[in-house]
């Protein structure tokens, strides 16, 4: 193949999708008028554009016959359900203190939460160290002025979908290497805005992408004299 | 992002369902032909679709509007489908000869103009069959920017701003995609077929 014709075989993709400059555009018309083989190449791509065209028509016939409105309802009904119950972690953690205080539970109970935030901290470290190669790092939460206060979200990851920012906030992107990001985030993590002092950890069962999000404790002001 | 996108996310984060219904139904097709040409399998799209929303219904909290909504839920969709192909690699399947010669059994063969004489019928069959082959053994990165040109139709400025790359990526991206597609369907893109 002459030079020419490989340079001019990588523009005719963007050449059929109308999106060459005049000069690009108009190299690639001279070749296509005097080489048979780069000819023959366009020709190619018409028909497979016109293939592929035909085959996604075919996965969206009838879909404007359905709607997936019913099924969402309903799942958010669920969701919503949940919500009004306050089926949270600050919820749970409020109705033990209030069996603690009426004596219908163990005071050991917390020890398990401990342990947890505890596995998690460790699992957390583990997974920086073991990823020393990484390029993409945001700052790991080291100190709690780095991360969001309860409830919000990392100023750095707003506007991530959901799964990219968990993985975002342990210093890996998860769109740069997703296979890689997703064998080493098994928990869901999450705090809530309980008394000072909890960490929350939650294994969220209607999560599908297990991730890890950091939503640490408010650091807790300190008196006149600086004694926390 | 859209205004009239503005209005409905403040309203939904207010808690109007209705408000969400509408942002569902602006966009659960558009929606549905990302995830059904990631995951080529028409029937589980329609619940990962369902999917889709529930997700951007959990998290539209978080969602501040620095980005458009489209671009947001795009990559919800797209990390969901990604997800999903994942534990589908993982799921045995017991051989079978429809899925050796014609890709994954779930795939849907269009069933082709009845008008059209058998052979010629059959030949339209293998061949949409092999397109959806030549989909199938694309990476994701390829999958998506193939789906985004031919199926949402966007400019390649557009893809670049959903992606985040810049338009000489995508140009190159879909070059690359085009060609491995070409290699699985060679013999089928001659003159005459």
């Amino acid at each position: 193949m002459k030079g020419e014709c490989k340079q001019i075989r990588k523009l005719i993709s963007a050449y059929v999708d109308g999106e060459l400059s005049p000069d690009q555009k108009a190299r690639v018309e001279t070749e296509l008028t005097g080489c048979d083989d780069c000819r023959a190449e366009y020709e190619r791509l018409l028909r497979m554009r016109a293939l592929v065209w035909e085959v996604f028509q075919q996965d969206l016939r009838g879909a404007g016959e359905r709607s997936v409105w019913e099924g969402v309802e309903a799942r958010i009904a669920d969701i919503d359900a949940a919500r009004a119950e306050g089926g949270s972690w600050a919820a749970g953690i409020r109705g033990w203190l209030e069996r603690l205080r009426l004596g219908l539970t163990s005071p050991l109970a917390p020890a398990g939460v401990a342990a947890a935030v505890v596995t998690v901290a460790i699992a957390a470290v583990l997974m920086v160290l073991a990823n020393p190669d990484r390029t993409d790092t945001a700052p790991a939460p080291a100190h709690l002025d780095q991360v969001a206060l309860p409830g919000e979200v990392p100023a750095a990851t707003r506007d991530q979908a959901p799964e990219d920012r968990g993985l975002a906030a342990t210093g890996r992107r998860r769109d740069a290497e997703p296979e890689r990001a997703f064998r080493r985030n098994e928990l869901y993590v999450d705090s809530t805005d309980v008394d000072q002092g909890i960490v929350i950890v939650d294994v969220d069962p209607e999560a599908d992408t297990p991730a890890i999000v950091w939503h640490l404790q408010e650091e807790p002001e300190a008196g006149e004299d600086g004694v926390i | 992002m859209d205004t009239d996108d503005k209005v409905l996310v403040a309203r939904c984060k207010e808690g109007d369902r209705d408000a969400f219904r509408r942002l569902v139904q602006k966009y659960e097709r558009r929606i549905y032909g990302i995830v059904v040409g990631m995951i080529r399998d028409r029937e589980e799209a329609w619940d990962l679709t369902q999917e889709v929303f529930v997700k951007v219904y959990r998290h539209l909290g978080s969602f501040e509007g620095n980005s458009s909504l489209y671009t947001w839920m795009y990559r919800i969709t797209v990390n969901l489908c990604i997800d999903f192909i994942r534990k589908r690699r993982g799921v045995k399947v017991e051989y079978d000869d429809a899925r050796r010669h014609d890709g994954p059994v779930n795939v849907q063969l269009p069933v082709g103009n009845p008008a059209e004489p058998p052979p010629q019928r059959l030949l339209r069959e293998e061949l949409v069959g092999k397109v959806n082959q030549s989909l199938e053994r694309l990476s994701p990165k390829h999958k998506q920017i193939i789906i985004l040109r031919e199926v949402e139709g966007l400019a390649y400025q557009e893809i670049a701003d959903v992606l985040g790359i810049s338009i000489g990526t995508v140009m190159s991206r879909l070059f690359h995609a085009r060609k491995n597609m070409q290699r699985v369907l060679t013999k089928y893109l001659e003159k005459g077929i």
